[in-house]
């Protein structure tokens, strides 16, 4: 059995494709209706089914990757998957409150997030998943095709306010995101004009830019499908000279926004439980095969490595 | 006093009084984590400081003024829609319409009241924001003027319904004795009815206001919630409601921020509730002057 519950997408979708060896479709649905109540009531930590349930959430970013993961991994094993978006700190925040088991993030856990874990006993475990290569993007009117760091840094700033035809309209995430926190930490390096609208996930972006042709974003790679990027310009992004492209996966390596995407668990899962078979077979070639297919990257060989130690 | 009906008597009353002790658990619920925030904030600052930025790259800044420039753009705008719209809609019903007319409109506005605020906000996304970026030639739809329409057919249904209550209920000696001295039907609405229905529209206005004040799901989605100080309403705009749906996701209970969003609750809190209890006591006045 195998639920899926987007939040940050507005919609909920849950679909049990097999019911549990003698328990009833009832049974079954009443699952179902305690882990919508769930995240309906969102902080209630007691309520939590102390079942066989692997609950996941975090990045938008990481969402419908992961959601592919577990309905691969659904397949072959038989596990409750749930998996939420709502933001990397989101996801942080319950992992460190108890009420999930793994949480996406789209940036590297902070210094004072790994203090308040191990005050409350955990030892967080950090698995890389895959790569994402950060894409800033704008309306296909636009004329610009690339920009540097330092151009695109001083643009969220709001010091650089128009295009050569007209005002820039800056479209960013909101603060839970990891998205927001990788961008201004590694490109925008101070604070984001405040003029920058704050949107409710990368989606909503993508459709924000797609109508407005002064408009700029930033976006997971994984989120450039063929109908996102309708209506859409991806900037190629220049560093020492060169021009890395996000839609070009032979940059992978040398993109200038190029991240990794990670998966932080409460404490290293034991041996056999559910829960490693899963962050195992994420790592797995199929796996990895599953992150290539949901528009993201690959590890490269010493991450993957670096994260079966972790594990092991 | 059989003892059956004695329990009975306590059941009602319990539930009559629980709503009572469910605001005032409310209130203090608030006021208690609230207050908190401000043994780091001060009062001057939070409330007057016009930059917010908990999560800030450098110095976080705890000011709530232009969240609540938001709230009250959004509220105003709103409100120049619904009132206006309102009040027609309710002469309409009550003064004009024919029977069967009646019949049928009046179920339709107070239908309006039922669409969940998250499905109006999504037609808003895609069809009101880049409309109402042509229509004021704009880069963006997603900004106070959105946000304020959307809020405003939310609080139509209020204004509409409550007015057209108001204007049935008024004597019929007024609209008579009105037209016998050879007023006009629209003499008659203007110059009679509307007037003596005053309270009564007030109190509906009122109630619209705190409905939009309230108003959070539709506002996040179309508002742009930018952390600016709205100059207009063409800027986006983030509202209280806005803020603390956006920011309580992330926060770690007990921190600094988690007991602000709670103050900025407390605001909300009080304001629509002063609202409330001015509608109140405008319904008061109103009976107590025409028998409503």
């Amino acid at each position: 059995m195998f639920y899926i519950v987007y939040v940050a997408n507005l919609y909920i979708r849950v679909t049990p494709s097999e019911v549990r060896g003698g328990a009833d479709m009832k049974m079954c649905l009443g699952l179902a209706a305690c882990l919508l109540l769930l995240v309906a009531c969102g902080t209630d930590s007691t309520a939590r089914p102390a079942s066989r349930e692997i609950v996941i959430k975090g990045s938008d970013t990481l969402l419908q990757m992961v959601a592919n993961l577990a309905e691969a991994f659904s397949e072959r094993e038989d596990h409750h998957i749930s998996v939420t978006g709502g933001g990397s700190g989101t996801g942080i925040a319950a992992l460190l409150n108890g009420e999930a088991d793994i949480a996406d993030s789209s940036r590297a856990m902070k210094a004072e997030e790994w203090e308040l874990a191990r005050s409350e006993g955990m030892e967080p475990v950090e698995v890389l998943l895959g790569r994402d290569m950060l894409s800033v993007v704008v309306h296909r009117s636009n004329p610009v095709s690339s920009l540097s760091l330092e151009e695109v840094s001083s643009i969220y700033k709001g010091e650089t306010a128009s295009w050569t035809a007209g005002p820039i309209t800056l479209y960013g995430r909101q603060s839970t995101s990891g998205t927001y926190i990788f961008f201004q930490e590694e490109v925008v390096k101070g604070e984001y004009s405040p003029k920058m609208r704050n949107m409710e996930g990368t989606q909503a972006i993508l459709d924000a830019v797609r109508q407005d042709s002064s408009g700029i974003g930033y976006v997971g790679v994984g989120y450039l499908t063929p109908n996102n990027l309708q209506g859409i310009k991806v900037l190629g992004i220049v560093h020492d000279g060169e021009t890395y492209s996000p839609l070009n996966s032979a940059h992978v390596a040398e993109y200038p926004l190029s991240r990794p995407l990670f998966q932080y668990l409460g404490r290293k899962p034991e041996q056999g439980s559910p829960l490693r078979q899963f962050v195992l077979f994420e790592l797995s070639e199929e796996g990895q095969r599953v992150v290539k297919e949901s528009g993201y990257f690959p590890l490269l060989s010493e991450e993957l490595q670096e994260s079966m130690k972790a594990l092991s | 006093m059989s003892v059956k009906e004695k329990a009975i008597e306590g059941f009602l009353f319990g539930a009559g009084i629980s709503s009572v002790v469910i605001l005032l658990g409310i209130f203090l619920l608030l006021a208690a984590t609230g207050l908190k925030a401000f043994s780091a904030i001060t009062p001057i600052e939070f409330l007057l400081g016009t930059e917010w930025n908990p999560t800030a790259y450098g110095t976080p800044r705890w000011g709530i003024a232009g969240l609540m420039m938001g709230t009250l753009m959004v509220t105003a705008g709103a409100l120049l829609v619904a009132l206006p719209a309102g009040i027609a809609a309710a002469v309409y019903l009550a003064e004009i319409a024919k029977p069967r007319a009646r019949e049928l409109l009046k179920p339709a506005v107070e239908m309006i009241a039922g669409v969940p605020s998250v499905v109006l906000g999504l037609v808003a996304i895609f069809f009101l924001s880049p409309l109402v970026a042509r229509v004021f030639g704009l880069t963006s739809g997603l900004n106070g003027i959105t946000a304020a329409l959307v809020v405003g057919l939310m609080a139509l249904p209020t204004v509409a319904s409550i007015s057209e209550d108001v204007l049935t209920a008024l004597p019929g000696d007024f609209r008579e004795a009105s037209l016998a001295l050879g007023a006009t039907r629209w003499q008659t609405i203007r110059m009679v009815l509307l007037p003596a229905a005053r309270s009564g529209i007030l109190a509906a206005a009122m109630l619209a206001m705190g409905r939009a004040v309230g108003e959070t799901m539709a506002v996040l989605m179309v508002a742009g919630n930018a952390r600016a100080f709205p100059l207009s309403l063409f800027d986006p705009v983030r509202p209280m409601t806005a803020n603390i749906a956006i920011e309580i996701k992330e926060v770690v209970q007990g921190s600094l921020h988690f007991h602000a969003l709670f103050a900025i609750g407390l605001v909300l809190f009080l304001f629509t509730l002063l609202v409330n209890a001015l509608a109140d006591a405008a319904i008061e006045r109103q009976r107590g002057r025409h028998r409503w």
